[in-house]
């Protein structure tokens, strides 16, 4: 709570010296050496790291600017770097511990002990909008920036911890525009803030004391309540998340930047494709324009256009974490936009199925059906095998 | 290549035909995506569509939401190599 209050302090005072005190083309520096200081609070390793990672991407992107031969080259070099980089660091404890356990078996294997790694906060962010930047820069769709404007950028603290990943072009237009203190902003910021504290630490952190502890102990619960905790916790997930963006959101505002909204009713949508077109719409989109889009949109078979839908979605859910959880969410989500596309496929064939698709209870029913579907695969988020297992024998024994 | 009116009307009817079931008209500023008419598999068809039968080549940097996002958008992305007629 104390360092809440420091936190809001400083913020209101930070907020007083950006649009009243400093001139406009200080305005950028003093928001960068803001984002500095915020990471080094966390830990200064983190500032250097950062800044390493900052300086190699623009200085890559000073010689792909230029024209030169190898700007290729340099490009693939920049992103086997920071893709390295994120795998060693988000993957390489599953990695070792894999090894140390497949070894377990063996007498004669001596007991090793790899060293924990900790993933540099907000570190995933981070290396999207690096990457964002680089490819950009090499299809000369970015203009020539400062390397402060650019560090900005990167590392801007109201959404250095978990985005949403703003694009360049958009983040750096405000940059250039930013003019007077904007009060309209300025309450939109608070009310985003306020929105978003009630949303986390109110709603989202009371569902997560009742529900949690009661979907591990399902057989001591009613159906129906089991069935309502289901869908409590999939509605906390989106209440933490989504109420974390709305503190982004708001602080950003705070400083005349309008960030990319993150979220958009994913819960009202008619489809599983619609769902995650509309759920953390910031790092989404950032794969499907990354990664589906270059290695399977582009001139490929319809087969090769599913096996990449499918394996965005698995490599989507490994990003957040590489376990097998979160690679089973992957593979019921994957084969979920499969078989939606095939049905679109289905409706395109056939008029008949078209038009029951078009009946007035198709969406209402649609709507409820995706909200099901989501609402059980986000038990993974919070339970092994075994539980989801009790939870679903539970409801529908 | 034909003319641009041609290719707009073509590309239009495709979108209607495939995307919008032939249920309504579509308009040339009308949002394709935000309004979920097409999505990442359905910008893959109608670029697919497009080099099949006008002829032009489209550049995987230009695979992007932004050059596709209305079919104003998709004209202004093709305009270089279209006839203005």
């Amino acid at each position: 709570m104390e360092n809440l209050f420091w936190y809001l302090v400083s913020l209101c005072l930070s907020i007083f010296i950006y649009w009243f005190i400093l001139p406009r083309k200080w305005r950028s520096l003093f928001l960068f050496l803001m984002s500095l200081l915020f990471i080094s609070l966390f830990n200064i390793k983190y500032v250097l790291y950062f800044l390493l990672h900052i300086i190699l991407v623009y200085l890559a992107s000073l010689y792909i600017n230029q024209g030169k031969k190898k700007r290729r080259l340099i490009l693939t070099l920049a992103l086997l770097w920071l893709i390295g980089n994120l795998c060693f660091f988000k993957y390489s404890d599953l990695f070792f511990s894999t090894i140390v356990e497949s070894g377990s078996g063996f007498s004669w294997i001596p007991k090793i002990t790899f060293p924990t790694l900790l993933l540099p906060l907000g570190m995933s962010y981070i290396i999207f909008r690096l990457i964002h930047f680089a490819v950009e820069v090499y299809k000369k769709k970015i203009p020539q920036s400062s390397f402060i404007d650019f560090g900005l950028y990167v590392l801007f603290f109201p959404t250095f911890l978990a985005g949403p990943v703003e694009r360049f072009q958009r983040f750096h237009a405000q940059t250039m525009e930013m003019t007077a203190p904007d009060l309209s902003s300025i309450n939109q910021g608070l009310f985003r803030i306020i929105l978003g504290v009630a949303k986390k630490f109110i709603v989202a952190d009371y569902l997560a004391r009742w529900i949690i502890p009661a979907l591990h102990t399902p057989e001591s619960h009613p159906r129906f309540l089991v069935l309502l905790f289901v869908y409590g916790a999939a509605i906390r997930i989106y209440l933490d998340f989504s109420g974390y963006t709305d503190m982004a959101l708001g602080v950003s505002r705070l400083f005349g930047y309008k960030i990319m909204e993150n979220f958009n009713r994913p819960f009202f949508q008619r489809n599983v494709a619609q769902f995650w077109r509309n759920w953390h719409i910031s790092v989404y989109s950032w794969i499907r324009d990354y990664f589906f889009f270059p290695f399977f949109g582009y001139r490929a078979s319809t087969l090769k256009i599913y096996l990449g839908i499918f394996m965005t979605m698995v490599l989507f859910m490994l990003w957040h974490k590489g376990n097998l959880n979160f690679l089973l969410l992957g593979i019921y989500h994957g084969l979920g936009l499969v078989v939606w596309q095939l049905f679109q496929e289905m409706k395109r064939k056939y008029p008949s199925i078209r038009k029951w698709s078009l009946r007035p209870y198709f969406n209402p029913v649609a709507i409820i059906f995706t909200f099901n579907f989501v609402s059980v695969s986000f038990l993974l988020f919070y339970l092994d095998l075994p539980h989801l297992y009790a939870v679903l024998v539970r409801i529908f024994s | 290549m034909e003319g641009g009116h041609n290719v707009k009307e073509k590309i239009k009817n495709f979108i209607v035909e495939n995307f919008l079931f032939g249920e309504r008209t579509l308009k040339d500023d009308e949002p394709l995506f935000e309004s979920g008419i097409i999505d990442s598999l359905g910008l893959i068809k109608l670029i697919a569509f497009i080099e099949e039968n006008f002829n032009v080549s489209i550049d995987m940097s230009e695979i992007m939401i932004e050059n596709f996002n209305t079919l104003n958008d998709v004209m202004e992305t093709l305009k270089s190599r279209i006839n203005p007629s």
